[in-house]
């Protein structure tokens, strides 16, 4: 058969298309089966139109195998390779790839390539860079080296049980399949399979957890109880905004509204609908619609109870912002009476209101992802991210004219999210702090800015993205260079670090755009700095009534890494320091608490297994994201 | 006959075999007649010369009590309380039992227990299959998992993989058979006793009878617990044709149409392959057996969750000894509900957890067998001590925390330093005043430890 896919683009000089249409489910595939949402069984996505690794042809190879993705169907439980979808194929693009189906391996292929490109796109977009994965770390006697991972591999049918999880060891992405049980009877036929590769929130969850460590390596390091439930909360948020930016299912939900245009229960209503997909946790949705209660958090131990009120939190402020969006519309259509005659509303309407909802959704999801760059390096809890998401939209939006920031303080607070540190409330005092509030010299502070700028003037953000590591790795041992230099200076030019004793690493560095006071685009740079130090927990005798010093070298691994360090924000053209976000490497309260933490044991997945398992793993981590979604299941599916 | 109880008062033994609870007790009346008790006789798989210890361990009982027990209590179904029924059988079968005590669950009339163990005997049966199948797949493989498991399936006695069943059940069936009307306990009602003796009453405080409490296992709070109860027969995980093969039916039935499947050595298979294996860091080919060891981490709570559990009252208001078997959190949440009629009535747990002078750790002294607000917390008397049935040496092989840290800590603040671990005894200077007149009232052979309780307590 003839292809119309030429190595050279198109013969009749036709451009490539931007965008690839491809199908997906867009509820569980059970409700496919359903009279009731049989209209909406399936939507299309658009996701970016690839090229081959040479540039030439049209990617993604069969798999689909992309720039991003590496998507690998072999079944492990049954030891069979399916075989792989290929995107490009005549008839597949003349129908926006292989209709939804539960039978056919390949468009379970299709789906989770579609749905993973789409979240990638999203981050890309709100960050304004290209994603990258976490680098591949392997250490050899003690030294640690780096390696670039091009893509992210997925398993769409890897596992035999109701899970799916995000493998940091692997950098990859694992997916269940089992039968229903006669529980399941109301959904799905007892004995028939179930597979978590086809729920659109499964797959933007996990997705979004490899994007997350690709940011922030350490946020998998629950040295506090909201790393963790920060990591799950994130991608839950993102895999539910995403759902609702889809204008289909929306537009479906709000046309069955008679009267009452109380559409925020609609939505509610429709998140748990998201959540309740085969095998797929229902507890990280459990605080939405409830009604906010600021002691709940105090109570919460488990990350995903801390991480559902997390969740609660972002989602009201999306309905509120939603709210504030539709007013006008409901007014109009009420004749502000807010009750609408009987019958079903006009379709114009309709479509406003699911557009809006879409465009919320959008909105409050780049919010989120931009906070990722504006948060401390390590030890991460939710108040910082409260600062982070204020200061982040802030850089953005410098007047808060529709009141989105307000809509999230307020939100935060009803639910008893709140920084500890700071004096009140408001915007100014959310917001992180710059340089001369830290209480750091701006001359030296100045010249490492400038110093940076001269390594990164022939920075190419656009480039290949494994050149863009390399670059990045380049600049990053620039910077450590930079900072080294200052280490014997009197007045000290970093928060949270401590130059005068250790090593130091220069853990991350990317750039970030935002809008400046009159418009025009400024692109700042964020470096990240840390430290760590042996810590011990109180079996070790006698050696935990201090902080150890940071080039203490234990006969024995420690019992964990304490951290410490900042995130530092610069004006790329000025050079001047923005902001310096830390968390101090000498607090001893901050020593303490970790250690406290770490022997409640109810850090990481430690807690379901913490007599069996024993302290530390010798060899091979446990898959940590494997344990807290396989402790959760019982509340959902 | 050299194990007596004081007049009036009681003694415990603490038999020292290893990683595994054998407890005797001696209750005497007034006039100094003696009644003796027995409380689980085992030994944790792999322990060296398992026979030979839990043979003499037997011998001392039959000794010490004359060749008679009144009362045998079996508190759950684990090897590491039952192992001696099998390892010591000869012994046991000069013994004279009086009477036979268990929990509820292991009651084979009563429809709920009968269909709780059901499911729990296929679960291990299909464990055992993976294990035998996973080696016979992997034989090069020692992965910290495979080991893991198999520590985890130790507690239903050895050989499981192999044999299809557990030992483990053959020692309870034996324990059922010592009399032909064992006594099968429930939380609450009247309190126990010993037939011919007046003074100590038996509260029992569990298992629970709501099974949903027996699947709680792990202290995490808030809604993320997994049943096993919730897991039909067709545990997830497990569905790799376990169960089907072994009822002799074929495969189970593939998740696709095989004309989706790559055959034989086509050349587009091998390149996906290739494609597979060019990284070997991320190939996924046993991530799926993980789930083998969440069941099997299930299971073992599951059945430390059927401990029999029982306050003892040796006087009408005064001290308490609390046996809790290996219960863990369900089973401890639920005593809190538990009320009791007859002699029993008025009687609170929290009044029996404020008078007990004498706690036997729970599960060794795990994280998880050991209530903190509901349990450990309450126990306010200020002459508490504690008795730890472990072995550290072989928990610290197996990467098992036995005792938890944390808990062993505040074991040592609530006691005061009055705590044997049956291992090495004291672990601190028993002639320290807090700690002095509890050990004058203690004696130490190499088989055991043993502790007498006045009356007067």
């Amino acid at each position: 058969m003839q292809r119309f896919r030429s190595d050279g683009g198109s013969i009749y000089d036709l451009p490539r298309p931007a965008f690839r249409r491809l199908r997906i489910y867009s509820l569980d595939p059970s409700l496919a089966q359903s009279l009731d949402t049989m209209a909406i069984r399936e939507t299309r996505i658009e996701v970016p139109w690839e090229l081959t690794e040479d540039g030439l042809g049209d990617g993604p190879e069969p798999g689909p195998r992309g720039e991003y993705l590496e998507v690998i169907d072999y079944d492990a439980p049954n030891q069979v390779f399916y075989k792989p979808v290929d995107l490009n194929d005549n008839y597949l693009l003349a129908q926006d790839g292989l209709p939804p189906s539960d039978g056919n391996p390949q468009f379970h292929q299709q789906m989770v390539y579609a749905v993973a490109m789409r979240t990638i796109r999203n981050f890309e977009l709100a960050l304004g860079r290209r994603a990258l994965w976490a680098p591949r770390r392997r250490e050899k006697k003690g030294r640690f080296s780096e390696e670039f991972v091009r893509r992210l591999r997925i398993y769409p049918h890897a596992l035999r049980e109701a899970n799916a999880y995000y493998s940091p060891e692997k950098k990859a992405l694992l997916f269940g399949y089992f039968p229903a049980t006669p529980a399941d009877a109301g959904q799905h036929m007892p004995g028939s399979m179930v597979f978590t590769c086809l729920s659109h929130d499964v797959v933007a969850h996990e997705t979004a957890h490899a994007l997350l460590d690709g940011m922030h390596r350490r946020l998998i390091e629950a040295s506090n109880p909201d790393c963790l439930a920060l990591h799950e909360a994130f991608a839950d948020l993102v895999a539910l905004l995403q759902h609702f930016s889809l204008t289909d299912v929306v537009r479906h939900v709000v046309g069955r509204t008679r009267g009452d245009l109380g559409i925020g229960n609609l939505l509610v209503e429709l998140a748990q609908e998201f959540g309740r997909a085969a095998g797929y946790s229902g507890a990280l949705r459990s605080a939405i619609g409830q009604p906010p209660d600021p002691g709940a958090l105090d109570r919460a131990e488990e990350p995903h109870a801390r991480g559902a009120i997390l969740v609660a939190a972002v989602f009201d402020a999306f309905l509120a912002i939603y709210r504030l969006r539709t007013a006008d519309l409901v007014r109009l259509a009420t004749q502000g009476s807010g009750v609408l005659p009987a019958g079903e509303i006009h379709p114009d309407l309709v479509e406003r209101l699911a557009r809006e909802a879409a465009k919320s959704a959008q909105q409050v999801l780049n919010i989120c992802i931009r906070a990722l760059d504006y948060l401390p390096p390590v030890d991460v809890v939710f108040g910082d991210y409260l600062r982070a998401l204020i200061t982040a939209d802030f850089d953005l939006v410098t007047d808060d004219r529709y009141g989105y920031r307000v809509a999230f303080i307020e939100s935060f607070r009803r639910r008893g999210i709140y920084p500890k540190e700071v004096r009140s409330l408001s915007e100014e005092s959310l917001r992180w702090e710059g340089p001369a509030l830290a209480g750091t010299s701006p001359d030296s502070q100045l010249s490492l800015g400038r110093e940076l700028r001269g390594t990164m003037a022939a920075w190419d953000l656009c480039g290949d993205r494994r050149e863009i590591y390399e670059n990045t790795r380049e600049a990053r041992k620039a910077a450590h260079a930079v900072i080294e230099a200052t280490r014997d200076y009197k007045q000290t030019i970093l928060k949270g670090v401590d130059l005068t004793q250790g090593r130091f690493e220069v853990h991350s560095l990317c750039p970030v755009r935002r809008i400046g006071p009159n418009g025009e685009f400024l692109t700042d740079v964020v470096l990240q700095v840390t430290q760590r130090r042996p810590g011990c927990l109180a079996r070790s005798e006698g050696r935990e009534q201090c902080l150890p010093p940071l080039d203490f070298a234990p006969d024995l691994e420690p019992d964990f890494w304490f951290r410490g360090g900042c995130t530092l924000i610069f004006d790329l053209a000025s050079g001047l320091l923005r902001y310096c976000i830390y968390k101090d490497i000498n607090s001893q309260n901050r020593y303490e608490r970790q250690r406290r933490y770490l022997e409640s044991g109810l850090a990481s997945g430690a807690f379901l297994r913490a007599t069996y398992a024993g302290g530390r793993d010798d060899k091979g981590q446990d898959e940590v994201f494997a344990l807290v979604h396989r402790g959760l299941r019982g509340g959902g599916a | 006959m050299d194990f007596a109880a004081p007049a009036g008062g009681c003694a415990v033994r603490m038999y020292r075999q290893g990683l595994g609870d054998c407890f005797l007790l001696a209750f005497a009346d007034l006039e100094g007649g003696q009644k003796r008790l027995l409380i689980d006789c085992g030994v944790l798989v792999g322990t060296k010369d398992a026979r030979q210890r839990m043979q003499a361990v037997v011998g001392d009982i039959r000794q010490a009590t004359g060749g008679r027990l009144d009362i045998l209590v079996v508190t759950h179904e684990h090897w590491d309380h039952v192992s001696g029924f099998v390892q010591a059988r000869k012994e046991f079968e000069r013994l004279e039992i009086g009477q036979v005590w268990l929990a509820w669950t292991e009651d084979e009339n009563d429809p709920l227990a009968r269909e709780l163990r059901e499911r729990h005997r296929s679960a291990l049966r299909a464990l055992g299959l993976a294990q035998t199948r996973w080696r016979k797949a992997h034989p090069e493989a020692d992965s910290g998992l495979s080991a893991r498991v198999e520590a985890l399936l130790g507690f239903y006695g050895p050989g499981l993989a192999t044999q299809g069943g557990s030992l483990t059940q053959d020692a309870m069936d034996w324990v059922k058979d010592r009399h032909p009307q064992p006594i099968y306990l429930k939380p609450g009602g009247e309190p126990a006793v010993i037939p011919g003796l007046e003074g100590p009453r038996f509260y029992v405080l569990g298992p629970p009878l709501d099974p949903k409490l027996i699947y709680k296992g792990d202290p995490a709070k808030g809604s993320g617990e997994v049943y096993l109860g919730d897991l039909s027969q067709g545990w997830p995980g497990l569905q790799f044709g376990v169960l089907e093969a072994e009822a002799g039916a074929a495969e189970p039935p593939p998740p696709f149409n095989p004309a989706y499947r790559f055959w034989g050595d086509a050349p587009h298979r091998m390149q996906i392959e290739d494609r597979y294996r060019s990284e070997p860091w991320r190939t996924i080919d046993q991530d799926y057996l993980d789930a083998v060891g969440q069941l099997a981490l299930m299971l073992d709570n599951h059945t430390n969750n059927t401990s029999l559990a029982m306050a003892i009252e040796l006087t009408p208001g005064r001290a308490v000894l609390l046996f809790p078997g290996d219960a863990q959190r369900g089973n401890w949440s639920s005593w809190e509900t538990v009320r009791w009629t007859g002699a029993g009535a008025g009687t609170t747990t929290q009044d029996l957890l404020g008078r007990t002078v004498l706690y036997k750790v729970g599960h060794h002294g795990s994280h998880n067998a050991t209530a903190r607000g509901l349990g450990l917390e309450l126990m306010n008397h200020p002459g508490l001590a504690a008795l730890i049935p472990v072995d550290r040496e072989t928990a610290a092989q197996k990467r098992w925390q036995m005792p938890y840290p944390p808990l062993f800590r505040r074991l040592l603040e609530r006691t005061g330093g009055r705590l044997l671990l049956s291992d090495r005894g004291w672990e601190v200077d028993p002639a320290a005043p807090a700690v002095a007149e509890f050990a004058a009232r203690c004696r130490e052979t190499e088989l055991y430890f043993e502790v007498a309780f006045p009356p007067a307590t």
